[in-house]
């Protein structure tokens, strides 16, 4: 997980996670990151930032409709600018023989703590079967 | 001077007594010679073995009492040169995403989308 140390809500995913790694024995490690810090294997600072071309490659058609609005333009213009980074992101990082993969969920919700905890044990408990 | 030359006399029959004692009488023994002493390298690397059998390199430092251990691995002729590897594939969601029911079925459809960009740009997934 990368997180920022005075942030609640990295706090909180962190004993959500660490709950479930501990009873699926699965390596986990929380990383502690500045704001301008440039995140593991990247070449830019801003990429795992909400940017205009991230949302016109990966995101949803919501998402891409959003960008017709144009201040929905420049906020994402001034986060890209500014090299902020969005806090906490969890990486589930394997190697499947050939090359890594990388799920990257980030942000956290109190209230869709338990259905993500759910969702991460079936995750890592289905890599950790395909894996072996 | 009758007791001076009698103590000459007698000095002279005692240094010739000490010199038989010491020339003649005593056991000859050989002059040895140091012989040189084969020149062995104190620090550099030495081929040794290791406790557990395998041959390996060590290094014995000069000045200092550093000794490292490089095993000869079998059969590794040449060093080859780590390469980096193809990049890694990274599939992005946000937390609600995450929490929802269908969030396996978004995975397969995202990593199908990115299966094929790969093989659009021509990299094997």
């Amino acid at each position: 997980m990368e997180a920022h140390v005075l942030c609640p809500l990295c706090w909180a995913l962190d004993k959500v996670v660490r709950r479930v790694c501990d009873e699926l024995n699965v390596p986990y490690r929380v990383k502690y990151m500045a704001t301008h810090s440039v995140a593991m294997q990247e070449d830019v600072s801003g990429f795992r930032t909400f940017s205009e071309r991230w949302v016109r490659e990966h995101g949803s058609e919501e998402q891409r409709k959003l960008l017709e609005d144009e201040e929905f333009k420049r906020v994402l213009r001034a986060v890209e600018r500014g090299g902020y980074q969005a806090f906490p992101s969890l990486v589930i990082r394997w190697h499947d023989g050939y090359r890594t993969r990388e799920i990257v969920v980030r942000g956290y919700d109190k209230e869709k703590a338990d259905d993500f905890a759910r969702n991460l044990a079936m995750l890592l408990y289905a890599l950790k079967r395909f894996l072996r | 001077m009758v007791f001076t030359a009698f103590y000459y006399a007698t000095e002279a029959i005692t240094k010739v007594m000490v010199w038989i004692a010491m020339k003649l009488l005593a056991p000859k023994r050989a002059f040895v010679k140091e012989r040189r002493r084969e020149e062995r390298p104190s620090w550099g690397w030495f081929e040794a073995r290791s406790p557990y059998g395998w041959s390996e390199m060590r290094w014995v430092g000069r000045a200092t009492g550093l000794q490292l251990s490089i095993p000869q691995l079998p059969g590794m002729g040449e060093v080859v040169r780590a390469s980096p590897g193809p990049p890694p594939v990274r599939l992005y969601f946000t937390f609600t995403e995450a929490a929802s029911k269908d969030w396996f079925k978004e995975i397969e459809e995202l990593a199908r989308r990115a299966e094929r960009k790969a093989k659009e740009k021509g990299e094997a997934s």
